[in-house]
C-alpha cells in the first residue's frame, strides 16, 4: 500500500517533469516558428509580391510548377551540389585527419586546439570581405605567397574555372575546425582498452583503424557532416560578397538565386515556393544521413 | 620518431593555414592606410593604434579624416552583442539541457518525430522568413528590443542545443541517478544534484557553439533593429568612409569582436574536447 | 519556477518600458556613403537648431540596403519616417503604396520650379512623365572617370603618346581616344595598367559601366518608344559596343573582372592604374588625403566619353544613379518629415550642403561657379548630368538587370563571345517582357 502510493506519486511527477522539461522547448519552437512557416507556406500558393502588391490572389501550385520547370534552377542546384560536395568532402577528410593528429595530447595542446577553432568564430560576412581582399589578384596575400614559391598568379575569384573552388576553399578554411572538433571528441571517447586488446593480438595499424576507430567515430562524423550539409546548402553570405554569383553564373548557388527572387525581383510567392522545395530537399538529404548514422550505430 | 616529426610538421602547417588569414586581419587593424594595400603585401610595418582609437571614440577626429561622421557606434553595439548573445546562449543551453534530459531518460511519445521537428526548424532558408518574423515582432512590439533578438537567437540555437545535450546526457550512466533516487532524492533533486554536474562539460561545449552562432548573426540583427538593440556585426560591415571600405577600422572591429569568443573558448577548452558527443536518434 | 517566471516578466517589462519612453525624433534610413554623412552632419547642425526636431540616421551597408528597405516597407513599419531611397526602388515602392505622394504638397510648400527638373523627375516621379511626385532629389549621382593628372601632363608621356598615336594626350572625348590612352598606359612589366573599370557581376556593376557605351554606339535596350528588344539590343551596333567594352579588359589589371566602386578606388590609390571608373558619390575617396595619400593631389576627372555619329555629332551618355528623399506612408511623424523636406529644398541649406562637397538639387546652384569649383570632380559630374539616361524603369527592372549582369560579366570574363552574350540577353529580355505582358 505504502509502496503503491509512492509509485503513484512518482508516476505523476515523471509526467509533469516531462511536460516541464520538454514543454517550454517545443512551445518556444512552435510559437516562434509557426507563423513564419505558415506565412511562407501560404504565400507560396499566391502571386504576392512584397513591396509591390496591394492585393493577393491565389494561384494554386503555379509557383511550384514555375520554379521546377525553370532549367536555370537545376543548373543552380548543380552548382550548389558541387560546392557542397567539394567543401564538405574536404572538410570531412581534413577535419578528421587533423583530429587524428591531435588525438594524443602534447605540450600546448589546449592552446593549439583553441587557435585552430578561431576561423569558425568569425561571421561569414567578415570572412567573405577579408578573403576577397586576400584573394585579390594584385595586392592579395595569396598570390604574393604563390610568387614566393615561383608560382604564377591565380585569378581566384575571376577565373570561371576556379571561382567556385575558391569559395569552397574559404568554406573549408572556416568550417574544417568544426568537423575537427567533433571528430576529436569522438576519438577521445573511444575506450583505450579496445586498442590494448588489439595490440595483444598484434593487429596492424590499419586493422585497428578500420575495425575500431572508424566504426566508433563514424556516427559522430556523419552527424558533423549532416550539420555542415544543412548549412552549406544554404550558404549565401560568402558567395554574395565574394563573387555575387559571377563571373557569368558560375558561382550562382541556389540561395543566391532565392535571394534575388525574394529581394531583387520582389517575387515573394515564388520565392516561398522555392524555399519549400529547398526545405524538402534538405529534409530528404538529412533523413538519408540520419539513416546512415543509425546503420553505422547498429 | 619519423612519425612524430611528420606529425609536428603537419600540425604546424595546419596552424599556418588556419591562422595566417587571422593574422592578416589583426595586422591590418594596426596598419596605416597605404600599407594595407601595399604591393607586395607588407609583413612588417609601422604600427598604429588609430583604428582602435577611432573605433572607441577616443580620437574621433581621425574618423572624420576618413569621411566618417558622428560617434562610432561600435561601443554600444558591442555591449548589445554581449547582452543579447550572452542571455540567448544561456537560455538556449538551459532549455536544451532540460529537454535533452527528458528525451534521454523518459519514454516520450513520438520522440523521433519531435527530435526531427526540432532539427528541421533550422533548415528553412532565412531569406523567406525575414518578413514574417518582422510582422510578428511588430505586432508584439518586439522590433528593436533586446528581448526580441534574445528570443530569436534562443530559438535558432535550440535545435542544436537539444541534439548536442542529448548526446552528452545519453552518455551519463543511469545508475548514478537511480542510486540517488533510492537514497530518497526526488527526480528534480537527482537531476540538479547528480546529472547536471556530470553534464557540465557538455554544457560548456554547447554554449560555445551557441555563442558563436548568436554572436555572429547578421541578417536578423539588421532587419529587426534600427538603433537601440542593434548588435555589432551589421555595424562592423558598414564602416566605410569615403573610400568604399575602411579596412583598417573594420579589421580593428573584427579583432575586438573576436576576443570575447576566443577567451570564452579558451576558458572552457578542457571541457570542449572531453565529452563532446552528439545525440543520435535511435529508432 | 514561479520566481524565474516572475523575473523573466520583470525583464520583459523593463525592456518594453524603454520602448514606450522614446522621444519624438525624425528617423531616416540611408545607405552608407559620404553624401549621406554630409546630409546627416548638416541636419545635426542646422535642421535641429532651426526646428528643434532631433534627427537620427540609420546608415546601412549597400550590400544589405535593399533587404532592410524591403522588409521595413513590406511590413508597413513606422520605424523610419524618411527613406533615402534608390531611384530603382521608386516604382515598386510607389506601386505598393509605401511612399507618400508629394505632388500637391511640393507645389504649395517649396519653390518647386527651382529644383533641377531632370533629377527631380528621375528621383521623384512615378510613373515616368506622369507629373506625380513621390520624392525629392537628395543625392544626385552619376559615374565619372578619374585619371592621373600627373601622367597626362607629363611632357615625356605626351611626346611618346603623340609619336605613337599622332594626336595629343589629353582628356578623351571619344571612346576610341579613351581606348588609345588605356592602351598607352598599360605597362604590365611595371605592374601598371590603363584603367580599372566595371566588368563585375556584383550589384549592377557591368550594366552601369557598359550601358553608356551601348547607347553611344547607337544601340539601345529596346525599340524607340516600344518594348521590342530583338534587333535593337543585339543589333550590329550593340554587339560592336560590347566587343569594345570587353576589349578594354586587355588594359585592366589581371583579375579585375570583379571590380566595382570599392576596388576601383583601391586600385587607383595604390598606383595600379592610370584611369578608373567611379560613381560621383564615391569620388571623394580619390581626393581625400587620408584614403588616397599618394595621389590625392594628382587626380583629375572627366565624364564618360562618347562616339561620333556619322553626321559628326558626339553621342555621349551616362548611367544614372543616386537617391531621393521619400516619405514613408506609415510614418507617425509625417509633419516632421515634411518639415525636413522643406528644409532640405531651401536654398540656404543647399548652399551649405554644396560647401561641404555635396551636389545641390537646385538648378541655379548646380550651374553656379561655386559648385563647379567646390570639389575637383564637380565639373565632370555637372557635365555628365546632361547625358544621363536610364536603364529600364518598369517594375521588372530587377529581372532584366539580372540577365544583363549575368551575360555581360560572362563576356568580360571571356566565357562567351560578345555576340553570344548580346543575343542571349535579347532573348531573355524578350521572354521577361512577354511574360509581363509588354510584348505580345
Amino acid at each position: 500500500m505504502k509502496d503503491g502510493a509512492k509509485l503513484y506519486r512518482k508516476e505523476i511527477s515523471e509526467y509533469r517533469m516531462k511536460l516541464l522539461f520538454i514543454g517550454p522547448t517545443i512551445l518556444v519552437l512552435i510559437v516562434m516558428n509557426i507563423f513564419p512557416l505558415l506565412w511562407s507556406l501560404g504565400l507560396s500558393f499566391t502571386n504576392y509580391s512584397s513591396l509591390v502588391s496591394r492585393k493577393i490572389s491565389f494561384v494554386g501550385f503555379a509557383n511550384y510548377a514555375k520554379v521546377l520547370s525553370d532549367p536555370l534552377i537545376w543548373r543552380y542546384f548543380q552548382i550548389t551540389a558541387r560546392l557542397v560536395v567539394v567543401a564538405v568532402g574536404v572538410e570531412f577528410l581534413l577535419g578528421f585527419g587533423l583530429a587524428l593528429l591531435l588525438k594524443e595530447r602534447f605540450k600546448g595542446w589546449g592552446l593549439v586546439t583553441t587557435l585552430m577553432l578561431i576561423p569558425m568564430m568569425l561571421s561569414p560576412v567578415v570572412v567573405g570581405l577579408f578573403w576577397t581582399f586576400i584573394m585579390d589578384a594584385n595586392f592579395g596575400l595569396l598570390n604574393f605567397l604563390l610568387s614566393l614559391f615561383g608560382l604564377r598568379r591565380v585569378l581566384w575569384l575571376t577565373d570561371p574555372k576556379i571561382a567556385l573552388y575558391s569559395i569552397a576553399l574559404v568554406d573549408i578554411w572556416m568550417w574544417t575546425p568544426f568537423v575537427m572538433l567533433i571528430s576529436l571528441t569522438g576519438l577521445l571517447a573511444i575506450p583505450q582498452s579496445l586498442y590494448e586488446a588489439a595490440d595483444i593480438d598484434m593487429a596492424s595499424f590499419w586493422f585497428k583503424f578500420r575495425r575500431i576507430t572508424l566504426p566508433l567515430v563514424s556516427p559522430l562524423l556523419i552527424l558533423a557532416v549532416l550539420f555542415r550539409v544543412i548549412d552549406a546548402f544554404k550558404m549565401f553570405d560568402l558567395v554574395f560578397i565574394m563573387t555575387g554569383g559571377g563571373p557569368g553564373d558560375v558561382t550562382e548557388t541556389i540561395s543566391m538565386s532565392l535571394y534575388r527572387l525574394a529581394f531583387n525581383k520582389f517575387k515573394t510567392g515564388e520565392s516561398c515556393a522555392m524555399a519549400y522545395i529547398i526545405l524538402i530537399l534538405i529534409i530528404a538529404l538529412s533523413n538519408l544521413l540520419i539513416r546512415w548514422i543509425q546503420r553505422t550505430r547498429a | 620518431m619519423v612519425w612524430k616529426v611528420t606529425k609536428s610538421i603537419l600540425i604546424v602547417l595546419a596552424l599556418v593555414f588556419f591562422l595566417l588569414p587571422i593574422y592578416w586581419i589583426v595586422a591590418t587593424s594596426f596598419k596605416q592606410w597605404p600599407d594595407i594595400f601595399a604591393i607586395p603585401p607588407k609583413f612588417t610595418f609601422r604600427g598604429t593604434f588609430v583604428h582602435y582609437l577611432t573605433l572607441f571614440n577616443i580620437r574621433p577626429e581621425e574618423a572624420a579624416k576618413f569621411g566618417q561622421v558622428g560617434k562610432s557606434l561600435f561601443p554600444p553595439r558591442f555591449l548589445n552583442s554581449i547582452v543579447i548573445a550572452g542571455v540567448s546562449t544561456a537560455l538556449s543551453v538551459a532549455l536544451g539541457t532540460f529537454s535533452a534530459y527528458a528525451f534521454s531518460r523518459f519514454r516520450v511519445r513520438g520522440e523521433n518525430d519531435l527530435l526531427f521537428f526540432i532539427l528541421s526548424t533550422r533548415m528553412l532558408p532565412p531569406v523567406v522568413v525575414g518578413i514574417p518574423f518582422f510582422v510578428v515582432y511588430r505586432a508584439l512590439g518586439l522590433i528593436d528590443t533586446h528581448i526580441g533578438l534574445i528570443l530569436l537567437y534562443m530559438t535558432f540555437n535550440l535545435s542544436f542545443s537539444v541534439w548536442l545535450m542529448k548526446g552528452f546526457i545519453d552518455e551519463i550512466p543511469k545508475e548514478f541517478e537511480e542510486a540517488a533516487l533510492v537514497d530518497g532524492y526526488t527526480r528534480f533533486e537527482a537531476f540538479f544534484k547528480v546529472v547536471l554536474p556530470q553534464a557540465l562539460s557538455g554544457i560548456a561545449a554547447t554554449a560555445v557553439f551557441c555563442l558563436i552562432a548568436a554572436w555572429n548573426e547578421f541578417f536578423f540583427a539588421l532587419i529587426l533593429t534600427s538603433e537601440r538593440a542593434r548588435t555589432a556585426p551589421p555595424s562592423i560591415a558598414a564602416i566605410q568612409g569615403t573610400s568604399g571600405i575602411n579596412w583598417g577600422q573594420i579589421a580593428a572591429g573584427v579583432t575586438v569582436f573576436l576576443l570575447p569568443v576566443v577567451v570564452f573558448t579558451f576558458l572552457v577548452r578542457k571541457y570542449l574536447a572531453r565529452g563532446l558527443t552528439f545525440g543520435v536518434i535511435k529508432r | 519556477m514561479k520566481r524565474i517566471l516572475g523575473l523573466v516578466l520583470l525583464v520583459l517589462v523593463c525592456f518594453s518600458g524603454i520602448a514606450f519612453a522614446q522621444e519624438k525624433v525624425l528617423s531616416i534610413l540611408c545607405g552608407e556613403y559620404t553624401p549621406g554623412h554630409w546630409i546627416y552632419e548638416l541636419a545635426q547642425q542646422d535642421f535641429t537648431a532651426k526646428t528643434g526636431i532631433q534627427v537620427k540616421f540609420d546608415f546601412v551597408a549597400w550590400a544589405q540596403y535593399t533587404d532592410k528597405i524591403l522588409v521595413t516597407l513590406s511590413a508597413h513599419d513606422s520605424s523610419y519616417d524618411i527613406i533615402v531611397g534608390d531611384s530603382q526602388l521608386l516604382g515598386a515602392a510607389v506601386s505598393g503604396g509605401h511612399y507618400v505622394e508629394l505632388t500637391d504638397w511640393l507645389r504649395e510648400n517649396i519653390a518647386f520650379d527651382k529644383l533641377a527638373p531632370r533629377p527631380q523627375k528621375l528621383y521623384g516621379e512615378y510613373p515616368p512623365d506622369s507629373g506625380r511626385y513621390y520624392g525629392v532629389s537628395a543625392v544626385l549621382d552619376v559615374p565619372i572617370i578619374a585619371y592621373r593628372k600627373d601622367l597626362f601632363e607629363d611632357p615625356g608621356e605626351q611626346a611618346a603618346f603623340r609619336a605613337k598615336y599622332g594626336y595629343d594626350l589629353k582628356v578623351p572625348e571619344t571612346w576610341e581616344e579613351f581606348r588609345d590612352i588605356a592602351e598607352f598606359f598599360t605597362r604590365p612589366e611595371k605592374n601598371f595598367y590603363g584603367l580599372a573599370y566595371w566588368p563585375a557581376k556584383t550589384f549592377d556593376a557591368v550594366t552601369m559601366g557598359f550601358q553608356p557605351v551601348l547607347w553611344s554606339f547607337g544601340a539601345d535596350y529596346h525599340a524607340p518608344g516600344g518594348y521590342e528588344v530583338e534587333g535593337y539590343l543585339n543589333s550590329e551596333a550593340g554587339v560592336k559596343a560590347l566587343e569594345f567594352y570587353v576589349g578594354l579588359m586587355k588594359f585592366a589589371p589581371p583579375g579585375s573582372e570583379n571590380y566595382y566602386w570599392n576596388e576601383c578606388t583601391q586600385a587607383f590609390s595604390q598606383g595600379l592604374v592610370a584611369m578608373a571608373f567611379q560613381w560621383g558619390s564615391w569620388a571623394e575617396g580619390f581626393v581625400n588625403p587620408a584614403t588616397n595619400p599618394q595621389y590625392y593631389d594628382k587626380v583629375g576627372f572627366f565624364p564618360f566619353p562618347g562616339k561620333r555619329a556619322e553626321d559628326g555629332t558626339l553621342r555621349r551618355f551616362a548611367s544614372h544613379g543616386g537617391q531621393g528623399l521619400n516619405v514613408v506612408t506609415y510614418s507617425k511623424n509625417i509633419d516632421a518629415a515634411y518639415e525636413f523636406i522643406k528644409w532640405w529644398c531651401d536654398e540656404e541649406t543647399q548652399k551649405k550642403y554644396m560647401a561641404m562637397g555635396g551636389v545641390p538639387i537646385l538648378t541655379d546652384l548646380l550651374h553656379s561657379p561655386e559648385f563647379l569649383n567646390a570639389k575637383p570632380y564637380n565639373k565632370a559630374m555637372a557635365e555628365s548630368f546632361q547625358y544621363v539616361k536610364d536603364f529600364w524603369t518598369i517594375p521588372e527592372y530587377a529581372a532584366l538587370l539580372e540577365v544583363t549582369q549575368k551575360y555581360w560579366s560572362a563576356a568580360c570574363a571571356g566565357m562567351m563571345s560578345p555576340k553570344e552574350a548580346m543575343d542571349a540577353v535579347a532573348k531573355e529580355h524578350t521572354a521577361i517582357l512577354r511574360e509581363a505582358g509588354y510584348l505580345k
